[in-house]
């Protein structure tokens, strides 16, 4: 099970965001999408959703082109966590997982006894039982996530892509969080997310997608010496360098101060 | 959900369906002719006896008092839902279906009937309905033009499109004959269900019923709809087709509705609010208590609308301002109240 970008290129109006992107993810791996704001992360993610049109090139999920499945087959397969998840009144956790499930359940069908407590367990081992009757509007941004991902680890969504998952969240909820992605991941999912603190990729991903000027080659973290990723790094964040004990990241201004 | 809010929403739910029981038993039995709850029980028996041999309460009571409260209910009802669902679609509490034009355009093509002498009331009703119709074409049209899916657009095409309509209203108005055009118009537009008649209740049935059981069937759109755009593609729903599906059955309601019963302003602002601070939830519980309780105003208004003024029937959008503005203003101090205790 693989997700496989080929030559794709997306334009807005005469700018070009994607220029010929190749890209494989495979099942289990959890890819950070890195680059400046405007590098072209957001529109990646919005193209592999369909929510961009393809000037060329196509998606793929197991050989399957996403551009000729219809809306519907397309969300059963990908699941999008956008940056701002709505927080609409009058919606409780549990409503939301519902409207999740549209793609298999369609207009009129309802979620069976079976798969409400399925979802009551899931919400229980993600520590989120007591959001299921809260009103979304009442949740913190972190916790709208955690019902995002507990309702896709329900539908069993097989590629997972997330903007920025951790810009609102504090220390905690954000280890929280990445223990869940290693969680889904582990199960066979495809993870791509877009991230802006390299430390965090470098923790926590397979593979890292450096783009810059709409292009970007994956670079493994495992099989790859510190010094090249540092030196890709580089191109994005100038300065930076990277400690490995403890694991972070700093940039020559930060030491010197 | 849990029980409580289970509890809550039953409790709201009976209450509200008791009132309007209430009211349209008040509706059929008050009026110039007053019939008591036998009488309508005896008209009920005789409903299939020809006419001429019917007695005065069983004639007056399906000719005159069955269709004006099945077209306040109906209407009110078609108000109420409608605005819940341009609110949410259009994710602005300020929607309503006047937003999109529909009930200038609607006014503008009854006034144009009465100017240029159409006599038949049937006729009129057309030109309202065809009004209503081309104000949604062009909100379409010049949203389709301005290239976008943006709330924003939707709501400023409704504006002037809405606008246009009442600078054309306002043209036919200096073209009227003072004498009697000019009156004709400006009763149409205040509205009224006092000239509602069997004849014109029932293509209005024929249209806003089937748009508002499939507008409730849909719930499940509707409460996607107002997640935006991106998640609704999300989680496989088109939103641009869905949008445009279900503001043209609303529109194709409140049309059929305007048309049939004149202007009447507020029950598609106020009904959707007071459902949402009575239950504090979407979806199609919502949507069915906003329909409910447009009933249960209207309803109200015109009963007070042919009671009050004594003999005289009084313009009916004075009372649905007077029914809905006190309710939902203690209704949002009240909500106030339980924000401040929350923070």
């Amino acid at each position: 099970m693989e997700l496989k970008l080929n030559h794709v290129s997306v334009s807005y109006g005469r700018r070009q965001i994607l220029r010929e992107l190749d890209l494989t993810v495979r099942g289990g791996e959890i890819l950070a999408v890195l680059g400046e704001n405007g590098s072209g992360k957001t529109t990646l993610l919005r193209a592999i959703a369909g929510n961009v049109p393809l000037r060329e090139g196509s998606v793929l999920w197991d050989g399957q082109d996403l551009a000729a499945c219809g809306i519907r087959k397309r969300a059963s397969l990908v699941a999008t966590m956008s940056q701002e998840l709505t927080a609409e009144p009058g919606l409780c956790g549990m409503d939301r997982i519902e409207m999740g499930f549209f793609p298999e359940k369609g207009l009129f069908g309802r979620l069976s006894a079976a798969e409400r407590e399925e979802i009551r367990e899931m919400a229980h081992a993600f520590g989120i039982g007591h959001l299921l009757a809260r009103d979304l509007a009442s949740m913190s941004a972190g916790e709208r996530q955690m019902i995002f991902l507990c309702g896709a680890a329900v539908r069993k969504t097989p590629v997972l892509l997330l903007d920025e998952p951790s810009s609102a969240l504090d220390f905690n909820r954000t280890e929280r969080l990445f223990s869940l992605l290693h969680r889904l991941a582990g199960e066979g999912r495809v993870i791509l997310t877009v991230l802006h603190d390299p430390t965090l990729a470098l923790r926590h991903a397979t593979a890292i997608l450096p783009m810059r000027g709409g292009q970007a080659e994956r670079i493994e973290l495992r099989d790859t010496a510190d010094e090249r990723i540092e030196q890709t790094l580089r191109t994005l964040y100038p300065g930076l360098r990277i400690h490995r004990d403890p694991l972070f990241c700093y940039t020559e201004t930060q030491m010197m101060k | 959900m849990s029980e409580k809010c289970d509890r809550r929403l039953c409790g709201v739910f009976a209450a509200v369906l008791l009132l309007l029981a209430v009211l349209l038993v008040l509706s059929v039995c008050v009026g110039a002719y007053p019939l008591t709850v036998a009488d309508a029980v005896t008209a009920l028996c005789e409903m299939f006896l020809p006419r001429d041999v019917q007695a005065m309460p069983t004639r007056v009571f399906w000719s005159l008092r069955v269709p004006r409260t099945a077209t306040a209910l109906l209407s009110g009802t078609v108000l109420g839902l409608c605005g819940a669902i341009y609110q949410l679609v259009f994710r602005s509490p300020l929607a309503s279906p006047d937003l999109t034009g529909i009930a200038s355009g609607a006014s503008f093509g009854a006034a144009l009937a009465i100017v240029l002498g159409v006599g038949s009331s049937a006729a009129r009703m057309g030109f309202a309905f065809l009004g209503g119709l081309l104000s949604l074409v062009l909100v379409l049209l010049l949203v389709s033009a301005a290239g976008g899916e943006r709330i924003g657009t939707y709501i400023l095409s409704g504006i002037v499109i809405s606008a246009v309509a009442d600078a054309g209203l306002m043209i036919l108005k200096t073209l009227a004959d003072p004498e009697r055009q000019l009156a004709a118009i400006d009763f149409w537009t205040m509205g009224s269900l006092a000239a509602v008649s069997a004849e014109k209740a029932i293509p209005l049935f024929a249209v806003a019923l089937p748009a508002v059981i499939l507008l409730l069937l849909f719930h499940r759109p509707v409460t996607m709809l107002s997640l935006g755009g991106d998640e609704c593609r999300a989680m496989g729903l088109s939103p641009n087709v869905w949008r445009a599906l279900l503001l043209s059955l609303a529109t194709l309601a409140v049309s059929a509705s305007v048309s049939v019963t004149g202007t009447i302003g507020f029950v598609g602002l106020t009904a959707p609010h007071i459902a949402r601070l009575l239950i504090r939830r979407r979806g199609g519980a919502y949507l069915f208590l906003s329909a409910c309780l447009g009933g249960v105003i209207l309803t109200a208004a015109d009963l007070a609308a042919r009671t009050v003024g004594g003999g005289a029937e009084l313009p009916i959008s004075i009372f649905t301002v007077a029914a809905g503005v006190p309710v939902l203003v203690v209704l949002l101090c009240a909500e106030g109240r339980r924000r401040q205790t929350w923070s």
